[in-house]
């Protein structure tokens, strides 16, 4: 499968303090299914019932943040990802891949920019790895730096 | 609701630091004062100056609008501040229905902030949510919060810590005797107010004196703050060599160096030790339980924190019986008064029966009080004698006494020289102190023996070789030719200055000595160096 790589302009040297995000357009660019991947990072029953009744993923509602009351119009698919399979023991465990850990950390919180320490302290990886990982040439599942501005 | 940092313990143990603005706040308070300071009292002033800082702050941000709440109702235009924003201030324009069965009816306003950028944020909640504020609980914590007085007394000493490394490094801040204050607002102290307090000091033997009484006696610095008169004159005492500052923690005292007695300033010979290395784990732990009874001044023994005992019974031992002082053992230091910075403190030592007073002197770096000469010999207190130290009501005074008895005469160690070489033998002596029977020698012709002491010291013969000459003179006064560890501790220091620790480890190591049992030694095997 072939990955599009960050232009080079946007290549500025990433820090534990730079803060992270899943950039949707990359994952328009590079033509892969956000939604199926999706999917699996949601609970067994819910990973049932969106196979089930895959036509209700449009519906969209308002999301409220618990931390800021921040409100976010949300489909079914990532508004359940939030309310329910986020917050299940088993949503980041020591066998989750890093990239994985990161994702599912950045969409429990609503895709609010984070940085390597703050990611660490959620996933239980090490800081430097995962600046490690997500400062390569390869962007993983949309996982880069947030371009201010 | 916000938490208050100034509320928790890792805000002063974890996290605290004195930043140049803490400093600047109470360079301030001792200028407008002008009144020196401990570090305690700093202390205190700064956590009241940082608990005050953080209630402004909070103060500000809660009147600097309306602060957001999901469960509260807005209108267009209405403004509001947002506590997850840091307070940022943005104005509500534009309101929905909100869409959610899980959350009821509800709203979704836009607020629009300063740069432009829009987001939409929860109102007529009715769900729970971290940010709706229970009026109630905010009382109850605002009513159980601690007061900076409450703080001090919780966290005051990591806050003094800190505080005094930081002010050491100030270049305008001077400390005498745990005070601070502004060198440049000390008033001004010249040779002609020094020779003046030398000439009262000489007046009254040399001291003690304070500060406020010099100042009182030479008659100058009118006008000034009193107690900034005598920070200042203190000061100008303390860079002057002629005064001793001989006051115990709290007090400044001065003392003219000059009329000091030499004990004090110089190190009695008789106390004079070289260390002598040694293995401590060779110590079996009836020797070490035995090391720690003698309280030599020269054994490292760990202080016992608790409450201070109302008195403290030691041996006497002959270099101090000679030097007319009394080992600061750890247990003997907590009877004495202390110093925070001050080499010597002067005190008064009473005889417990008959009330006389004796001026003494805590030396702290040498390890003794001195000023018990005389006493011992009036009252002809032996070598292995029993002394009680107890406290008093009265700071700086410390009462002694010995174990009085009616005097009666009985059959004693007794050293003596004969052929160069320290001899023993039981002599009949009268004695009105209780003793330690393993400890007592009489002495028959001091000066003789302080002349052979003379000799060893300057030959440096080695602890082993005096070791094994005294156990040889020392066996004969038992049946088995036993001697106790004890004993010969008592009888190398009247030819040699030693801690325990080394004689007894050498009783373990060398080949010539065996145990046999209790505390007791025997020669198997003389060297020919001995």
């Amino acid at each position: 499968m072939s990955r599009p790589s960050a232009p080079a302009s946007n290549l500025t040297k990433p820090s534990p303090e730079t803060l992270f995000h899943i950039d949707y357009e990359w994952w328009e660019r590079s033509g892969q299914d956000l939604r199926l991947y999706m999917v699996g990072h949601l609970c067994e029953r819910h990973r049932e019932e969106f196979a089930a009744h895959s036509d209700e993923h449009e519906t969209v509602v308002d999301w409220v943040d618990p931390l800021t009351a921040q409100v976010r119009r949300v489909d079914r698919l990532n508004y359940v990802l939030l309310d329910h399979c986020s917050r299940q023991p088993d949503y980041i465990t020591e066998r989750t891949s890093l990239v994985d850990a990161v994702f599912r950390t950045l969409l429990a919180a609503g895709n609010r920019p984070m940085t390597p320490i703050e990611l660490a302290e959620r996933t239980g990886r090490p800081a430097n790895k995962i600046l490690r990982t997500l400062s390569g040439r390869t962007i993983y599942k949309g996982l880069r730096p947030l371009l201010e501005g | 609701m916000t938490q208050r940092q100034t509320q928790t313990e890792q805000y002063w143990v974890e996290d605290f630091q004195v930043d140049q603005v803490d400093l600047d706040y109470l360079y301030n308070i001792l200028l407008e004062r002008e009144t020196p300071l401990s570090v305690d009292e700093m202390a205190l002033a700064l956590v009241r100056y940082r608990f005050r800082c953080e209630e402004a702050a909070l103060a500000k941000k809660n009147h600097t609008g309306n602060v957001y709440r999901p469960d509260e109702h807005y209108e267009i235009d209405d403004e509001i501040v947002f506590s997850s924003l840091e307070y940022r201030p943005g104005r509500v324009v534009a309101v929905r229905a909100g869409e959610n069965p899980d959350y009821g009816d509800f709203s979704v306003v836009t607020v629009e902030f300063k740069n432009s950028k829009t987001l939409d944020f929860a109102a007529d909640l009715k769900v729970a949510h971290s940010l709706n504020v229970d009026e109630d609980k905010v009382a109850a914590q605002e009513a159980e919060q601690l007061s900076p007085e409450d703080i001090f007394i919780e966290y005051g000493g990591y806050v003094a810590d800190a505080l005094q490394e930081r002010l050491g490094d100030h270049a305008d801040l001077v400390r005498i005797a745990g005070r601070w204050f502004p060198r440049s607002l000390l008033a001004d102290v010249n040779i002609g107010h020094l020779n003046l307090a030398e000439a009262v000091l000489d007046m009254v033997g040399g001291g003690p004196l304070p500060a406020s009484e010099i100042v009182e006696q030479i008659g100058v610095m009118e006008g000034v703050n009193p107690r900034l008169a005598e920070f200042s004159l203190n000061y100008g005492l303390q860079q002057d060599e002629r005064f001793d500052e001989v006051g115990p923690a709290g007090q400044v005292l001065w003392f003219l160096r000059r009329m000091e007695p030499e004990e004090v300033q110089q190190y009695p010979e008789r106390l004079a030790y070289t260390p002598i290395s040694y293995d401590p784990n060779l110590l079996m732990s009836d020797l070490l339980e035995l090391e720690a009874e003698i309280g030599d001044e020269h054994t490292a023994i760990p202080v016992k924190r608790g409450t201070r005992p109302q008195s403290v019974t030691v041996m006497l031992t002959y270099p101090h019986r000679c030097a007319g002082t009394l080992p600061l053992s750890p247990r003997l230091r907590l009877m004495f008064p202390t110093a925070y910075e001050t080499p010597h403190i002067h005190f008064t030592l009473a005889d417990a029966e008959s009330g006389e007073e004796i001026p003494a002197w805590v030396v702290r770096p040498g390890g003794y009080v001195y000023g018990l000469t005389d006493w011992f010999a009036e009252h002809d207190v032996p070598v292995g004698g029993y002394l009680t130290i107890q406290r008093t009501d009265v700071p700086g005074k410390v009462q002694i006494d010995y174990a009085r008895r009616k005097p009666r005469v009985e059959w004693v160690r007794t050293a003596f020289v004969e052929n160069n070489h320290l001899r023993f033998e039981s002599r009949k002596r009268t004695i009105g102190c209780e003793y330690d029977d393993l400890m007592i020698i009489d002495v028959d012709a001091s000066e003789e023996i302080d002349a052979l002491w003379r000799r060893v010291s300057e030959r440096n013969i080695p602890l082993a070789s005096i070791m094994e000459d005294l156990f040889r003179q020392l066996a004969p006064l038992s049946q088995q030719g036993h001697v106790h560890s004890k004993t010969l501790y008592s009888a190398v220091n009247l030819l040699k200055r030693c801690p325990p620790g080394p004689i007894f480890a050498h009783l373990v190591e060398l080949p010539q000595f065996e145990h046999v049992g209790g505390l007791y030694w025997r020669l198997v095997r003389a060297t020919a160096e001995s």
